[in-house]
């Protein structure tokens, strides 16, 4: 076959041919949507119409197309994730710039829950993880994670839970979603078994199983407590003035114990109910957070 | 507490609505001096967090326009490109194979 025989590459204007540089005054979504698309049908297509005649060469300029498309992609999604940072660090100076302002007037520490709505930063980030085109070694990962999940070993199944629910948070993980709603479930019920009930609420979330959360979340309060190491001695720390029946509840007392013993600190959550802080009373409420000093 | 405080506070969606609340909760815990270092705060904050998430539009659209103009390359350029690299490594395959046909017949 001569060089006039092959299938000669269609030269476009641009994907959408309302996009242009200086033109066009917003990029929308469909825009990115259908320009992605747009690449991957043409590779597609030079690539059928070449392998008709040889496939070696065919493979060979999928796989250079394919890269080149890549790195465009990469490039985006570094550029798009450190925006991202930018802000999500600019709203929590601006938080706390007005929380210190806010304390200063009233005269009180206010606690330590988030202020300022970060919905349009959320949004965001869940469109670019929408966006991202699978990633065939990040799903391989991810079905590797899951299937790890198995057993008895809830701080194993909890590990590959974290990073199977980071791989999954990036994007470029296409999984089905009886996959995923199997590791969200194991996921859960090592939270529940570790007592880290904090960790099962938003576990529960993820999964969309928002009754399970709720149901979570009326059992508990978020806490942030520290003691000094002069404080920590053989002794509990932490007393709750009754210790709850169910053990899920009961384990995630210890947990708190046992982190306050070691380092002296905790943050998670607290079963709801009256406790003896290093000889300060502190009363968790459903849904509430509390920052303490013992 | 004045009808600006509430206004301001009402109107301040930046903030979370417990947060709203919160702030409306004080009610006669506060007084009209810090009502109004209160209000300032929230003005302030609030201009803040516009200018933040229309930066962060403004650059996110940025980083997409140029990478709609990496596809238009792509497709203006790269592609051209790729294709005239393996048109010219099947060309060399062709000249090399033909050559080996030759040297085979002037052998016979």
């Amino acid at each position: 076959m001569g060089v006039e025989d092959r299938p000669q590459p269609e030269v476009i204007d641009s994907p959408d041919s309302s996009i242009d540089d200086g033109q066009v005054e917003v990029v929308t979504e469909q825009n990115l949507d259908s320009a992605r698309e747009t690449m991957r049908d043409r590779i597609a297509n030079l690539y059928e119409d070449v392998s008709e005649s040889d496939h070696e060469i065919a493979d060979e300029l999928k796989s250079e197309l394919d890269s080149l498309a890549y790195n465009l992609v990469d490039v985006n999604e570094q550029e798009l994730e450190a925006i991202l940072e930018r802000t999500e660090s600019a709203l929590t100076t601006i938080e706390a710039t007005f929380q210190g302002g806010l304390e200063e007037v009233l005269g009180e520490e206010l606690g330590s829950e988030e202020i300022v709505d970060r919905k349009p930063l959320r949004s965001r980030r869940a469109e670019r993880v929408r966006q991202k085109p699978e990633d065939p070694v990040k799903t391989a990962q991810a079905l590797q994670h899951i299937e790890e999940m198995s057993g008895g070993n809830w701080k194993k199944i909890d590990e590959r839970y974290r990073e199977f629910a980071e791989l999954l948070d990036k994007g470029g993980v296409k999984l089905g979603d009886d996959k995923i709603a199997l590791a969200h479930e194991r996921g859960i019920q090592a939270a529940r078994n570790l007592g880290n009930l904090g960790d099962a609420k938003e576990r529960y979330e993820a999964a969309g199983q928002l009754d399970g959360a709720e149901k979570i979340g009326q059992t508990i309060g978020i806490v942030s407590l520290k003691v000094s190491p002069s404080e920590v001695s053989g002794e509990e720390i932490l007393k709750p003035s009754l210790m709850p029946f169910d053990p899920t509840l009961r384990n995630n007392i210890s947990v708190a114990q046992a982190a306050l013993q070691e380092r002296g600190s905790y943050q998670g959550s607290l079963p709801v109910g009256t406790y003896d802080f290093g000889g300060q009373t502190l009363q968790v409420e459903s849904g509430g957070e509390y920052k303490m000093r013992g | 507490m004045s009808d600006l405080f509430i206004k301001t506070i009402k109107e301040a969606v930046f903030l979370k609505p417990e947060w709203r609340e919160k702030l409306l909760s004080f009610n006669d815990k506060i007084t009209p001096e810090q009502e109004q270092k209160i209000i300032e705060l929230v003005n302030n904050a609030r201009e803040q967090y516009e200018t933040a998430i229309l930066n962060m539009n403004e650059e996110s659209n940025a980083a997409n326009k140029k990478y709609l103009k990496g596809m238009e390359d792509f497709f203006r350029h790269d592609v051209p490109a790729a294709m005239k690299k393996v048109e010219q490594k099947s060309q060399d395959k062709e000249e090399e194979e033909l050559e080996g046909i030759l040297t085979d017949l002037e052998k016979i």
